[in-house]
């Protein structure tokens, strides 16, 4: 490689590693704000007013689920597997709603301790397979 | 091929060829996903939208690599083609990652319930997507051709950070998109006959975009080239 | 598998977002090449001019 060539080889070089830097820089500095949601471990130990809009996010614990059969209230709980969060929702679930699913919802933290949600979104998982395959995989648990 | 006229002499003899395999290979991939892959235990059939989506968000990402290593060819060696190549591939790159984006959101809906949030693969996507419209947008104001490239070149290079930050976003972050089903250290959670279908349609996308590539580049060295002497032999026009 | 009219189109009510899914993107294929077509035929216009 002629000098002239090696020249521009480390002037790109270097321009990649700042490039690099100042990425890396500005998603450190950004980490906790660009997380979606808390866990209930972390709204337990936070100081949140009752009016500032937040989202909670965590699996929604088994057999937690209540819907009031005349209303579209529902109350259900979402773990972290430390601490739970019991929210209040009233309105339509969407499909992938389920127990011991994802879920992420928004809305206020009451000071009785529990959360009152005003959007219940579904978090669904990276897994893939046909009806009869979860079925085998069930019975083998 | 690194010289404009053999390019083009060369690119003519395939274009037929790829044009047949890759449209020919998008097909089957997308048949066999929409119609003959099975049905998903809990999304339904809602997840079919994945054959589409997945290949666009990797296409998306991969063409901006490929221009970023174009760039850093036409930085050091200033090998006019790969200028013209980082030019052309640029608008495809743009649609990709602009159909990963309405695809993801209407796949959305259904699913989680939202069209849109604000979570960190899905805002860095965005951000990807304006790093394209700003490459494009840059060679375009700038009048000579050469410095467009080298302009150009440089930013897709200091553009190329963006694409750790999307890889790992599901990973550094809590965010409502589901974190990655392949990945190198385990074997992917997916069955196989949804995969096999998957891995067709990226082989298709990624043919398509060589195809679409060819066609641009093939245009670019014409309209930059017309005044040589093998594009006024090519064409006839000897006055 | 799918079979018939309503499993492959209607999806249990997701259909409709599927096959937009799949329209819009034969949409952005079909308008890549029509664009480049459309610059090929000007460029050889111009070319014919000179």
């Amino acid at each position: 490689m002629n000098p002239i060539r090696k020249q521009r080889l480390y002037a790109l070089i270097a321009v990649l590693i700042g490039s690099l830097v100042a990425t890396w820089l500005v998603v450190s500095a950004l980490s906790e704000n660009m997380n979606l949601f808390y866990s209930p471990t972390e709204i337990k130990d936070a100081k949140v007013d009752e009016v500032t809009l937040i989202r909670a996010g965590g699996m929604v614990k088994e057999d937690s689920i209540i819907k009031d059969t005349r209303t579209l209230n529902v109350t259900f709980t979402v773990t972290d597997y430390q601490n739970d969060l019991e929210i209040n929702y009233e309105g339509i679930l969407p499909d992938l709603f389920a127990e011991n699913a994802g879920v992420v919802v928004r809305g206020n933290l009451k000071k009785d301790g529990t959360f009152k949600a005003i959007e219940v979104l579904a978090k669904h998982d990276e897994n893939y397979m046909p009806p009869e395959v979860a079925k085998l995989i069930n019975e083998d648990l | 091929m690194g010289s404009p006229p053999l390019f083009y002499k060369w690119s003519s003899k395939i274009l037929p060829w790829l044009s047949i395999v890759s449209i020919l290979i998008l097909g089957v991939g997308l048949y066999w996903g929409m119609f003959y892959a099975p049905t998903d235990y809990k999304q339904g059939d809602v997840y079919r939208i994945l054959f589409i989506h997945v290949p666009s968000a990797i296409l998306g990402q991969s063409i901006f690599m490929f221009m970023a290593i174009c760039g850093f060819i036409n930085m050091i060696w200033r090998a006019k083609i790969s200028g013209m190549m980082l030019k052309s591939a640029a608008p495809i790159g743009a649609s990709f990652t602009l159909l990963a984006l309405v695809t993801g959101s209407i796949w959305g809906k259904p699913t989680w319930g939202t069209w849109w949030v604000w979570d960190a693969r899905l805002t860095s996507t965005l951000i990807l997507f304006f790093i394209y419209a700003a490459l494009i947008g840059l060679h375009s104001t700038i009048e000579d051709k050469t410095k467009a490239d080298r302009a150009v070149s440089i930013l897709s290079i200091v553009g190329i950070a963006i694409i750790p930050v999307i890889k790992k976003s599901v990973d550094w972050w809590q965010t409502l998109h589901q974190p990655s089903t392949f990945t190198i250290t385990s074997s992917p959670s997916m069955s196989p006959d949804m995969y096999q279908p998957l891995l067709i349609c990226v082989i298709g996308f990624y043919l398509f975009f060589a195809l679409l590539l060819t066609l641009n580049l093939r245009n670019e060295v014409l309209e930059r080239e017309k005044n040589k002497n093998w594009v006024r032999q090519l064409f006839g026009g000897l006055s | 598998m799918l079979n018939g009219f309503d499993e492959v189109f209607i999806m249990d009510g997701n259909g409709p977002y599927v096959w937009s899914c799949l329209v819009i993107f034969i949409l952005i294929l079909v308008l890549n090449i029509f664009t480049a077509l459309k610059r090929k035929n000007k460029i050889l216009k111009s070319l014919k001019k000179l």
